[in-house]
């Protein structure tokens, strides 16, 4: 009788479940896996390098292009540690801003996770429906810094600008009339807070909708429950973070117990899962979405009662005014030695994490005085994830592999930095 | 020569050259396909004596499924023709005695006429509205219910013995359980938990 | 056998008088091919307009417009993709055994196309009015896999292999579970011959088999999609785990032969399922004389090929619903499906059929 033999399968990177450029080795026994073996490196820019060989504030564009669908949360862990070293701290409103934008970034996230999940699994039309609510927090991402992925809207010592007074608007075309136009701007007519609370109002029943797709369907429920089972203990030792190690009943939130930014002001819940597989995973997200709406919303009225300024008084760190800097030799000088040299921080190191979207994102750096960092080091919480994806998938079935992937929010941006 | 003949012969033809073709060609997939092609002419000619049901059935189970299993099986192994053909002048003389009494049994079969083993009549042409399925029922579980049942009985037997013997225990394999998963609730599965906010860090 | 007016049956009357000079045998032949042609024709315009079809709805599920720009509102588009795929190279993977490779497309088209020789659109009109058609279906729909199995194995690709592996476990499993379904259908009717089965069905909605047969229909609708590899059950393709599965290294028209296969038999079950539990051409109506003598919008409410397309369009919007709507079912789920809970229930129901039919008073409901 012919031996029986494992093959092995090259999966990825140019597959459509590959999240990026993912390449699992896979060893499979038929259709089961024996051993899955992630390949890393396709996508390595050289992130932490380039970031010791510019000023601080150049190098906070670079963090938006780490975890590429989480962008403002990587920035604002770079920009508290830099605040950190210099020891300053960002003011209230700025504060308020960049708590509300980071979970605008987190339901941005979890929006593509959950169409990518999703299509991972087959149910290809909540991709669609994921793309129409990014859509708009796409466009509030526009509104406060011009770019809809990359904003770079951070900056040491509070954020760029304060909000817009107004949103940009469609205008009439071939594809759209001026009736549909009308209508498509409906909610656009106010300044940036009055659109994202239209948001907010109308998210909650979306989610609604994704749930009745997806959370009670038998075929969903058969491709998740008991898919990728972590024990809690397991799920410490392997360094989850996020919803990974929440999914798997650890009560652990870095915006609860490390809080930072306008986080111990906030009234929000954590959900946390129970057995720790995938379907676990997928409840906790969707219920952190919900959340993150709820802390959208105290923002945004915080937002409106409380004026102030949006970055720190200091211009060694913070660009000074345009209109100062016309009329104002010194403003003049701020600006150019700020965008030329940068400023110098005090030698030390620090660590600064916050609770990104796929788990702790940390950023570790050493200053030796200079206008650069010495060393920096970038914790990516999909590094760990994927690292036990081995573990995670043995045993369980090609189509499983795939599940799993999605349910670890794999992206490739951060992991190879 | 009638159109029935014509068709006939080409599709014995097919048959016969497939047929040889099935112990010739080299690669082990393409053998299993010349043998589908056997089946399906062979089918065509049960066509041309109106078995229908019978013709129809041959396709169903032996092209639609038994062949299906058997060209899985095929496809899947690996296998090594040179290996295979080193017998081959080993067991020609054993070969050739078996082939040789084959031959004439069939022919002994055919030439019934002559040998007077068989007794045959020619096949009757019945009407259109003969339904030689519900025949073959009625005699099928009327004179030959016995054996037709006991028949079944032993492919029974022979699929779970064929489950038992191939069937591997693969401890580190996850399984799950379709009705625990199915009956698994959302709320069960999520707890919502306050946490207090800890100092906030300098 | 055949003679002349049987093969001339339900081509119009001006075709007779055409042919009358050419012998026999050639008229017979002539008007075959003419009825093949008036077959076949509709049927692949149906597969360019299903694919369109299939964009927009699934479209206007997923709140987007779908394709709309060739030609007006993008009516024009199968006939482009068309154009694309006959004008693109067929690439042969290295290490591929081209002979296989090639006929591959073939074998599965040409099940899904023969087929349709024992359809019945309505009373008469059908090209081969055989006694054993349902048999002949069964038989010829199990056939399509090998175009699977042939090409998964000839692309040379382990990712097609896979893909071939499953189509095959699966078509094998849900053959089985359509092949019971169809032997209630065949109790009921009494007849293998699918316009007997149809005729059987007359009086109205609720003489249709579906509701007595309802187990029995929903399985074979079910097993139905299951057989054509569509959502949720196309793991043979399972874009996201083996990307295209066994059609993942052709390309151009033979991909398209795949293509057009597959929509030919999603047609194909469609009408089937059809003819089988919702009585075909036979109109809901049928029984209520006084609404089918109504002047002129009687003959909408009479029997009628227009109440076969429309039963036809709900299953086939059923098969793009479920695409939009479902995740995919994982390969040993989907077996488990098929053999142990499809099978299970379809002989049950058989049972019950049987006991009902000659032990109880209750047997008229399944005639």
């Amino acid at each position: 009788m012919a031996e029986i033999r494992n093959y092995t399968m090259n999966f990825g990177p140019q597959h459509p479940a590959a999240h990026g450029v993912l390449r699992l080795v896979l060893e499979l026994d038929g259709e089961i896996i024996e051993r899955a073996d992630p390949h890393i490196g396709l996508l390595h820019r050289g992130t932490e390098k380039l970031a010791e060989t510019k000023p601080y504030n150049q190098s906070i564009g670079y963090m938006d292009r780490l975890d590429y669908v989480s962008m403002m949360c990587s920035e604002h862990a770079y920009v508290r540690a830099v605040e950190k070293l210099l020891g300053i701290e960002a003011p209230e409103r700025a504060q308020y801003i960049r708590t509300m934008f980071d979970e605008i970034t987190r339901i941005l996230n979890h929006l593509l996770w959950i169409g990518a999940h999703a299509l991972d699994v087959g149910a290809m039309t909540m991709f669609l429906y994921a793309f129409r609510e990014r859509e708009d927090l796409m466009d509030a991402y526009e509104a406060v810094s011009g770019a809809r992925l990359h904003a770079t809207y951070y900056r040491v010592g509070g954020v760029m600008l304060d909000l817009p007074d107004s949103m940009p608007k469609y205008k009439p075309s071939k594809w759209h009339s001026e009736k549909d136009v009308r209508r498509m701007n409906q909610n656009r007519e106010g300044d940036l807070l009055d659109f994202l609370e239209d948001f907010t109002n109308r998210f909650p029943g979306h989610v609604d909708d994704y749930e009745t797709l997806l959370t009670d369907n038998r075929i969903w429920k058969q491709r998740l429950v008991d898919i990728g089972v972590v024990s809690p203990e397991r799920a410490i030792e392997l360094g989850f973070t996020g919803p990974m190690l929440r999914g798997s009943g650890v009560e652990w939130d870095l915006r609860r117990k490390q809080p930072y930014a306008a986080y111990d002001k906030m009234d929000f819940q954590i959900p946390v899962g129970v057995n720790g597989d995938s379907y676990d995973r997928y409840l906790v997200r969707m219920a952190e979405m919900r959340q993150s709406n709820e802390i959208i919303r105290q923002c945004i009225d915080w937002l409106r009662v409380n004026k102030g300024p949006v970055k720190v008084d200091n211009h060694k760190v913070t660009a000074p005014s345009r209109s100062d800097m016309k009329e104002n030799m010194e403003s003049m000088i701020h600006h150019f030695k700020l965008f030329t040299e940068g400023y110098c921080t005090p030698r030390g190191e620090v660590y600064s994490a916050v609770e990104a979207p796929k788990g702790e994102f940390g950023v570790y750096m050493i200053s030796d005085g200079a206008n650069k960092p010495y060393r920096v080091k970038l914790r990516a919480p999909g590094f760990a994830h994927l690292a036990a994806l081995d573990e995670m998938s043995r045993g369980h079935m090609l189509a499983d592999v795939v599940a799993i992937i999605g349910t670890q929010d794999i992206v490739f941006g951060e992991i190879d930095r | 020569m009638t159109f029935e003949h014509i068709v006939f012969y080409a599709i014995s033809l097919i048959l016969l050259v497939s047929g040889l073709l099935v112990v010739t060609v080299k690669n082990p997939v393409k053998a299993a396909l010349f043998l589908i092609l056997c089946f399906v002419s062979g089918a065509a000619l049960w066509l041309l004596l109106e078995a229908e049901f019978l013709a129809l059935t041959l396709i169903l189970v032996y092209v639609g499924a038994v062949m299906v299993l058997f060209l899985f099986v095929v496809m899947m192994l690996d296998i090594n023709i040179a290996e295979m053909r080193e017998g081959f002048v080993r067991y020609l003389p054993v070969g050739g005695v078996v082939a040789v009494l084959m031959m004439l049994e069939m022919a002994m079969i055919l030439a019934s006429s002559k040998t007077g083993l068989v007794e045959r009549s020619h096949p009757v042409s019945h009407g259109a509205d003969y339904s030689n399925t519900a025949e073959i029922g009625s005699v099928l579980y009327t004179d030959y219910v016995y054996p037709f049942e006991i028949a079944s009985v032993l492919l029974v037997v022979a699929i779970v013995a064929a489950i038992a013997l191939t069937m591997r225990k693969r401890p580190q394999t996850k399984k799950q359980t379709p009705s625990r998963q199915i009956a698994t609730r959302a709320g069960d599965r999520l707890r919502m938990v306050d946490l207090k906010s800890e100092k906030k860090q300098p | 056998m055949t003679d002349v007016t049987t093969a001339l049956a339900w081509l119009p009357d001006f075709i007779e008088p055409l042919l009358t000079w050419l012998p026999i045998w050639a008229q017979i032949l002539v008007s075959s091919l003419l009825k093949i042609v008036l077959i076949l024709v509709p049927v692949l315009l149906g597969v360019m307009y299903l694919t369109f079809a299939e964009r927009k709805i699934i479209g206007y599920m997923q709140v987007r417009v779908g394709p709309n720009r060739v030609g007006p509102r993008g009516w024009l588009q199968p006939i482009a993709d068309t154009l694309k795929f006959l004008t693109k190279e067929v690439i042969l993977p290295t290490n591929a055994n081209v002979y296989l490779f090639i006929i591959a497309p073939m074998l599965s088209l040409v099940p899904a196309l023969a087929a349709w020789a024992v359809v019945p659109f309505l009373d008469g009109w059908v090209l081969a009015d055989i006694d054993a058609s349902l048999l002949y279906i069964l038989a010829l729909t199990s056939i399509g896999v090998y175009g699977i199995l042939v090409a998964g194995w000839a692309s040379n690709s382990k990712y097609a292999f896979l893909g071939a592996m499953r189509a095959g476990a699966q078509v094998v499993a849900y053959e089985i579970a359509m092949g019971f379904a169809l032997v209630g259908v065949l109790m009921a009717a009494g007849s293998l011959n699918l316009r007997e089965i149809v005729l059987h069905q007359s009086g109205g909605l609720f003489q249709w088999y579906w509701l007595p047969l309802f187990p029995l229909f929903v399985v074979y609708f079910i097993s139905g999609v299951a057989e054509t590899n569509r959502a949720p059950f196309d793991v043979a393709e399972g874009e996201s785990e083996i990307v295209a599965g066994f059609h993942v290294e052709y390309s151009g028209i033979a991909f398209a032969l795949f293509f057009l296969a597959e929509y030919a038999n999603m047609i194909l079950i469609s009408t089937l399922t059809s003819l089988l539990f919702l009585g075909g051409w036979l109109s809901p109506f049928d029984g209520l004389d006084w609404l089918t003598e109504l002047p002129v919008i009687g003959l909408l409410f009479g029997n009628g090929l227009h109440w076969l397309l429309i039963k036809i369009s709900l299953f086939l919007l059923f098969f793009l619903w479920f695409r939009a709507t479902f995740p995919r079912y994982r390969y040993d789920q989907i077996m488990r499906l098929g053999w142990k809970v499809f099978i299970p229930v379809t002989l049950v129901w058989i049972l019950v059929m049987g006991f009902a039919m000659f032990y109880t008073p209750f047997g008229h409901w399944f005639h």
